[in-house]
């Protein structure tokens, strides 16, 4: 010991090493995780997770059902024919489509930014394959916007504007709802299908449905303020819609 | 295209002088130019400001926008700000400290006055009237008597100029601003980024590319005894394996044929024995102190003790905590005969750049560096060694590379926030007055520096002395959010509210009684009434605690509400007051304090990164508990800060106070005092 102490007291029996517990996240915060990949009805929660590279071992995979060789899906309306049914469907999407809207965070489900929609249903990608959503539509942050003047901004022809955005990007938008914005995408995608289920949640459906997802800059107040202010635009877009037998989106 | 430049000194970017840490933590060696381009007005009338900065999430590229436009008289949607790419910018040392709006901004405000005076002085010329009688307004410079002589930016630039940052420009007065400091000023890049058109590094996928997945040992300080590729080299898919730089990793065409290499790949490790475990933490702390350092001394602390009518001592322990940022690191190199192109999330692109240069032995012009959108990075983006490794693989295989971590790897093998052992003693008179104060800090860490922020007590307390040292580091430590100021803000805040209720004072009335300073006070009284401030003890069970601090020259104060129920402490609400000086972007100031507060409260109640024998045990979300938006507390904030006060930082300082607070809190809840983080650990 190069120090003499500065001054008496046992530091080493003081209470100082807890109880020993690792703090993880409750039962109770994981378990929409859970719901959700089970609502999506394509994964069981029974799930394999080796170097982030996770594999799904349910039925429908890997097991009596064959996986398609070459499976067919739909993303962001296009049809898409994959080579691989066993393929990881986040790595399909954002190296081999090159979607990369759709983000890599943990690849064992439990932070979100990998979420996509799947028949309308919000999943996470990074724990399931493309034979397991073969047949079904997938959208992802790329498409949830189907303005055409959105599109030619991503090809560099064109600025997007506010106007071009789905309702719930522009909540987000509006609230300034984002710090690094790399979660965001997974955010966006649970709150197009929480507003899907239930358009005018309350606070705490809002926090229930996006417990699964993390922001690690914290930005949760204003994500939740985004949410409901998501979800009054659209209700009263569509009663406008519906007011004047335009179609209700 | 033609075009106005502003051209000037790169020091600015050079931020030692504040935190000292970038230099001493990275050896950066000075800019080999000291002259850049800061700002091009074009012969369209758009206007680019280039900055060394990277956007991490701190929405720096907005705030410097809206600075350049405030000075140039034209609208923020005109403004595009470039950062991080060293090909284009300015010289920086890195984005660290709080620094880009107290220093970078403040040069583009200058470079922007200097062009507005130069558009000004050419616009004489032409319109033959005196400069007096001229305006920049809208991107136009304007006579003052008569509204129809003007001419716009675009037709006053005729032909290439280059002028030299001016000292005396007048940079806009506070009465004067129409962007600046405004409230819900747009973010420049907000739709990219609910888009998915933001690019981060780990989107970076240029044709061609390989993946690589990187076959790390199982624990710190392994050493390779054999290895086996014979089976990952067979799998259809993989290109080539490399060992470089002592570093073996599989380079495939995909990133699940590469990670199934590796899975694969039979390695054998010597692991060191006897690595020190989590529960060695505190000992090993005092155990190992060493390069004392005093960052505070005043007046004669034994007189202090003999004046004391009662000593009051404590330990605190903060243990490990890791950043965890939504993107785990990814770089891609690529390399263009004998020019190298790399794209790495890193705080730091020219230091990452000087490192490729020292590793290739090449010019660093021939090195160009980008920091694409960075997926958030909290302080521990600033050493980026996968990029090193990415562009070694790329020579070796002649094909751009990408080294892209998982979430576990990200953990192990980034670095932590320093554990720490602070032990204070403090002498109180019989009237209640504080009358010595001395504090020892043992911080884990290669340098003493690690632990020096915050450790200063703005208490007056007669009598004080505050040392610093740095200890052993079983874990790679690392800068973090305030780094050290966290952590000693914690120790001092929590002694202050123990002292306070030994002596039977108010929290707040007792701070207030030993401060001077009247930043300090104003923070504190702010905090105290937005939260509606009574004491400790709340109706219905609940608590509030109260905490006050200083870093990076903001001065903050919060005040917080909980309740506590079996081991889950629940955070009800947090009322905090920031004087930043001046605030350029004041949604953009809110959102990082909003978010240092939620950041804090993870350290504060159940974030501790644990680790045995050389292995982290919880590198992943499923282990280690990180604030999810159940956790947030509504969150009111105040800025009480002067406009004439030059702008300080306003990303770290909403989390040094906050730990303080919740346990205070949770003292007022329980009656039990907690001085050893993360809270809920101690909860039984």
């Amino acid at each position: 010991m190069s120090l003499s102490k500065p001054f008496g007291g046992v530091y080493a029996d003081h209470g100082m090493r807890g109880n020993g517990r690792q703090d993880i996240p409750p039962a109770e915060m994981m378990a929409p995780v859970r719901r959700a990949i089970a609502d999506g009805g394509r994964a069981s929660p029974d799930l394999v997770v080796s170097r982030g590279v996770a594999q799904c071992t349910c039925s429908r995979a890997i097991g009596e059902v064959p996986v398609p060789t070459s499976p067919v899906l739909v993303v962001n309306g296009v049809e898409r024919q994959a080579s691989r049914g066993d393929r990881n469907l986040l790595s399909y999407l954002r190296f081999d489509l090159r979607l990369t809207g759709t983000k890599y965070g943990c690849g064992e489900g439990l932070c979100g930014a990998c979420t996509v929609l799947v028949d309308g249903q919000p999943l996470r990608s990074c724990m399931t394959t493309v034979g397991a959503v073969a047949g079904g539509e997938v959208t992802t942050i790329e498409g949830i916007a189907t303005h055409d003047a959105l599109a030619a901004a991503a090809a560099g022809e064109g600025v997007a504007t506010l106007d071009d955005l789905h309702p719930v990007q522009r909540a987000f938008v509006e609230e300034q709802a984002m710090q690094c914005g790399y979660c965001i995408p997974g955010f966006i995608m649970s709150t197009v299908g929480l507003l899907k289920r239930e358009p005018e949640p309350s606070p705490a459906q809002v926090r229930e449905a996006l417990v699964e997802h993390v922001c690690r800059c914290g930005a949760y107040q204003r994500i939740e303020r985004a949410v409901l202010r998501a979800a009054e635009e659209m209700s009263v877009r569509s009663e406008r819609n519906t007011g004047s037998e335009g179609d209700a989106s | 295209m033609r075009r106005l430049s502003i051209v000037g000194d790169v020091t600015v970017g050079f931020p030692a002088s504040r935190t000292g840490y970038g230099q001493a933590t990275y050896g950066n060696t000075a800019p080999q130019t000291q002259r850049a381009t800061w700002i091009i007005v074009d012969g369209t009338g758009r206007v680019t400001a280039f900055a060394g900065k990277v956007e991490y999430g701190q929405n720096i590229r907005t705030g410097l926008a809206v600075e350049v436009a405030d000075e140039l008289r034209v609208s923020m949607a005109s403004v595009e700000v470039v950062l991080g790419d060293t090909a284009r910018v300015p010289w920086d040392m890195g984005t660290f400290g709080s620094q880009s709006t107290a220093r970078v901004g403040w040069q583009l405000r200058k470079a922007a006055a200097t062009a507005r005076e130069a558009l000004l002085a050419m616009a004489a010329d032409r319109l033959d009237l005196p400069v007096e009688d001229l305006e920049a307004r809208d991107g136009a410079v304007v006579s003052r008597h008569d509204r129809s002589r003007s001419i716009p930016y675009a037709d006053l630039i005729e032909a290439d100029q280059e002028r030299e940052i001016a000292d005396h420009a007048q940079v806009t007065r506070r009465a004067d601003f129409t962007q600046m400091g405004q409230s819900h000023l747009r973010r420049l890049d907000g739709i990219d980024r609910v888009t998915g058109a933001a690019r981060y590094s780990q989107d970076i996928l240029p044709e061609d590319v390989l993946y690589a997945a990187i076959l790390h040992p199982p624990t710190y300080g392994a050493t390779l005894r054999t290895i086996d590729l014979a089976a990952s080299e067979a799998l259809p898919g993989v290109v080539q394996v490399v060992e470089e730089g002592g570093i073996f990793a599989i380079l495939a065409e995909d990133d699940e044929t590469a990670a199934l290499a590796a899975r694969i790949a039979r390695l054998e490790w010597d692991i060191p024995q006897g690595q020190p475990s989590r529960w060695d933490m505190p000992a090993l702390l005092v155990e190992s102190g060493q390069d004392g350092y005093s960052t505070q001394e005043a007046g004669d602390l034994d007189a202090g003790f003999k004046q004391a009518d009662e000593v009051i001592e404590a330990t605190y322990y903060i243990p490990y905590i890791a950043p965890m940022p939504m993107e785990p690191r990814a770089a891609v190199a690529a390399w263009e005969g004998d020019s190298l192109t790399v794209w790495a999330g890193t705080q730091r692109p020219f230091g990452l750049r000087a490192e490729l240069a020292s590793i290739f032995g090449m010019e660093e012009s021939r090195i160009r560096v980008i920091a694409p959108e960075i997926g958030g990075g909290f302080g521990a983006k600033s050493p980026y060694g996968l990029a090193h490794d990415a562009a070694r693989f790329a020579k070796a295989a002649g094909r751009p590379v990408r080294v892209a971590y998982t979430r576990a790897e990200e953990t192990m093998w980034s670095n932590f926030r320093p554990a720490a052992l602070i032990r204070i003693r403090a002498g109180v008179a019989s009237d209640g007055r504080l009358v010595a104060w001395d504090s020892h800090a043992y911080h884990a860490g290669e340098r003493v520096m690690i632990g020096r922020r915050g450790s200063e007590t703005p208490y007056d307390a007669g009598n004080i002395r505050s040392m610093v040292y740095r200890s052993d580091s079983p874990l790679p430590s690392g800068s973090y959010r305030s780094l050290g100021a966290a952590v000693n803000h914690f120790a001092r805040e929590v002694h202050m509210d123990d002292i306070a209720a030994r002596v039977g004072r108010d929290p707040v009335e007792y701070r207030l009684a030993h401060l001077t300073e009247p930043r300090f006070r104003r923070v504190l009284e702010a905090a105290a009434d937005d939260f509606g401030w009574s004491g400790p003890r709340l109706p219905d069970g609940r608590g509030a605690g109260i905490a006050l601090g200083i870093d990076v020259g903001s001065y903050v104060a919060t005040a917080a509400e909980v309740s506590v129920n079996g081991r889950e402490v629940r955070v009800h609400r947090v009322s905090a007051a920031l004087d930043c000086g001046l605030v350029v972007n004041p949604e953009g100031a809110a959102n990082q304090m909003e978010g240092a507060i939620v950041m804090g409260l993870g350290g504060a109640l159940f974030e501790a990164s644990d680790f045995e024998a050389g292995r982290v045990l919880n590198p992943t979300f499923a282990r280690y508990r990180v604030p999810r938006i159940v956790d947030a507390p509504r969150i009111d904030l105040r800025f009480v800060g002067d406009d004439e006060t030059p702008s300080t930082g306003a990303g770290e300082p909403g989390i040094v106070p906050i730990a303080a607070a919740v346990s205070g809190a949770v003292f007022g809840a329980t009656g039990v005092r907690h001085r050893e983080l993360p809270i809920q650990r101690y909860l039984d």
